[in-house]
């Protein structure tokens, strides 16, 4: 925490903004990508919301209340970012990937930086057969290891109904792998 | 850091693992180079060219400058020089000793731009130098004129003008 202070002091500093903006760079872009790319699915894509998330993070570090958590702030741009991407996405092919299951397995398959097997093809679809609300949930606190405390702050839900989401989405997704084994 | 870096190997892993996604070699080296150079270009146009640099441009700007002002005042050297020459020259006009051969070596002194100038100045002086002359004989004629006899006079003055008119 002491070091997240440190960070937005510098990020606020015009003579020390550069650096701490690389600092910041080595210490959450590998998180962020990973947060987004499962919302947007693709790698291409993954990478443009990702470029996008930092410059809007850069231009608006002076704007930044420090009411939360620098993370949680960012962590809110990307996840901001990924759904206007996929809103635009929307005009374009009608659906949006996170509401329907095939396009989201479509385009999963269909990237060139998917690699997986059997089982991890299986984990995906039963994440993607999931609500919109319980697959952020599962994908933030399984895979971004976000505290509840963090997800309600991104998500503007509060802990009890995301525990709730949570665990629901768990039960769900265990059902659908062993039903399929 | 380094807590960091380990948290974001078991991120990277995690999702290789779980969900079969991957990334291309040194992505994020690559992704962290591109976002730089998208929000840090205003301050890398503001580096200058090394030679447009303040500390190397305003003495160049000043060594122009005093290049110019030394090229200027060399040109006014030269004109005044020019002039001195010619003013040198009036005064020898002004000489009665200073005779058409004088004339023609100094002239080979004097610029070409500036010869009209000498001419006119030379053709000027000789001229007043004619007239003060005649006017000087003519006064001498009058005054010996007192001395000669009555029945003398017209033809002591007649010969004395036609003397001085046409020679």
């Amino acid at each position: 925490m002491n070091q997240e202070v440190e960070l937005i002091k510098h990020l606020k500093n015009p003579k020390l903004k550069n650096q701490a903006f690389k600092d910041l760079l080595d210490l959450y872009q590998e998180r962020l990508y990973w947060h987004i790319r499962k919302i947007v699915i693709t790698h291409d894509n993954a990478n443009d919301v990702l470029q996008e998330t930092f410059i809007r993070i850069f231009n608006g570090i002076n704007n930044f209340e420090e009411k939360s958590s620098l993370h949680t702030w960012m962590y809110r741009i990307a996840y901001n970012e990924s759904i206007r991407f996929l809103d635009k996405n929307k005009i374009k092919t009608t659906v949006s990937i996170e509401q329907d299951n095939n396009a989201y397995i479509k385009n999963l398959t269909e990237d060139s930086f998917f690699n997986g097997n059997e089982l991890q093809l299986k984990l995906n679809e039963a994440i993607s057969e999931l609500s919109t609300k319980q697959k952020r949930v599962f994908h933030m606190k399984y895979f971004d290891d976000l505290s509840f405390h963090d997800i309600s702050e991104i998500l503007n839900i509060s802990e009890n109904t995301l525990k709730s989401s949570y665990y629901s989405a768990v039960k769900t997704i265990e059902e659908k792998i062993l039903a399929q084994c | 850091m380094e807590n960091s870096n380990q948290y974001n190997k078991n991120i990277s892993r995690l999702h290789k693992e779980k969900l079969g996604m991957e990334i291309p070699e040194n992505f994020f080296a690559k992704s962290k180079e591109n976002i730089l150079n998208k929000v840090i270009i205003p301050e890398k146009t503001k580096q200058t060219i090394f030679w447009l640099r303040p500390m190397i441009a305003y003495p160049m700007a000043a060594s122009i400058i005093l290049a110019i002002a030394l090229t200027f005042w060399m040109q006014n050297n030269d004109n005044q020089n020019t002039e001195q020459i010619t003013n040198t020259e009036e005064v020898k006009l002004l000489n009665s000793d200073f005779n058409d051969d004088d004339f023609l070596i100094s002239s080979l002194m004097v610029a070409d731009s500036e010869m009209d100038t000498y001419l006119d100045s030379y053709i000027i002086n000789k001229v007043m130098i004619e007239a003060e002359l005649s006017e000087q004989k003519l006064e001498n004629i009058f005054i010996n004129s007192v001395l000669i006899e009555d029945s003398l006079i017209n033809n002591y003055i007649d010969k004395s003008l036609i003397e001085n008119i046409v020679l």
